[in-house]
């Protein structure tokens, strides 16, 4: 008899109710358990974003310093850090973006600083040079050619990005 | 190189090439508040921006703080003498409080720029840290 298969004992009532809010008391509370488990998974690396450094008709063949701003956060703490580059076209008209920072000990490398030296790079806190295209000179202290940005033009703007080490960038 | 466990770190490792010690000079004054926290605010955005440039030579210490009454001389000279032991050839104080700044100090007057726009700010900054920039590589070229 249908009726009576169908009938729901007092009982089992209790039983599905329990079941089904207890079911949903435990989703809410390990969901977001799970949720925070997995996030560093599903961030999305946090890829520096491009900045508008400078205009592309500036630009000559002589190296020229830009500076401009990043956002950096270091743990919870957000700020604006200046940062420059040297930025020229070379024979082919290629634009390149080096980074000013020594690869030395990080001081801040100068175009044409030394008389005795021009047309180079040249640090001043241990006389450290590079050539035009950021290679260093050899028996000076730089380990290492300067970095170079990666740059993208977009409507006659130069955007740069990451500071890479030569042969990556 | 700032006085951060990251950087003694790399300084631990590059002693030799470090040989410059940065230290701002701070007042404290309880009368006149305002222009002395201007004094420092200046002097410590000029030291950062040294530091920043000149990072592989110069180690840029926490400030040297002082009540404006109080005779500072004593301790300016007990501070370079440690510092000189501790390696340190060139040993250079930064101020923009006039009244104690004699030749031992740089001086780098303090303009009001609290409601400056950025880019003049940066100027001003930039200009500034150049002037003590150019002190230093001329302390170093003397030296050399």
């Amino acid at each position: 008899m249908s009726e009576k298969k169908h009938r729901v004992s007092r009982r089992q009532f209790l039983n599905y109710t329990l079941t089904g809010v207890g079911g949903f008391m435990a989703a809410g509370i390990l969901s977001p358990m799970v949720r925070f488990a997995l996030d560093p998974i599903l961030k999305e690396e946090a890829g520096q974003d491009m900045v508008a450094v400078a205009q592309v008709k500036d630009i000559t063949t002589e190296p020229q310093r830009f500076d401009f701003k990043v956002k950096v956060k270091d743990a919870w703490y957000e700020s604006e850090e200046p940062r420059s580059a040297w930025v020229f076209k070379d024979e082919n008209g290629d634009i390149v973006a080096l980074s000013p920072i020594c690869k030395h000990l990080g001081c801040t490398v100068n175009w044409n600083g030394e008389k005795s030296n021009p047309n180079r790079f040249f640090c001043p806190c241990h006389y450290g040079l590079y050539e035009k295209d950021g290679t260093n000179v050899p028996n000076t202290p730089p380990p290492a050619p300067l970095d170079r940005y990666e740059y993208e033009v977009k409507d006659g703007t130069l955007y740069l990005g990451k500071a890479k080490p030569r042969g990556e960038a | 190189m700032k006085w951060t466990a990251k950087d003694v770190d790399a300084y631990h490792q590059a002693k030799e090439y470090v040989d410059t010690a940065l230290v701002p000079c701070i007042p404290i004054g309880s009368t006149n508040m305002k222009a002395f926290a201007e004094m420092s605010e200046h002097t410590l955005f000029i030291t950062n921006e040294v530091e920043r440039q000149f990072k592989g030579r110069v180690m840029l210490f926490p400030p040297f703080t002082y009540f404006v009454q109080e005779q500072i001389q004593a301790r300016v000279h007990e501070w370079a003498n440690v510092l000189k032991q501790a390696g340190f050839r060139h040993v250079c104080f930064v101020t923009s409080h006039a009244d104690i700044a004699d030749e031992s100090f740089i001086y780098v007057p303090a303009l009001p720029l609290e409601h400056a726009d950025e880019a003049y700010k940066q100027k001003v900054v930039r200009q500034q840290a150049e002037q003590v920039m150019d002190a230093l590589v001329a302390k170093w070229t003397l030296k050399n």
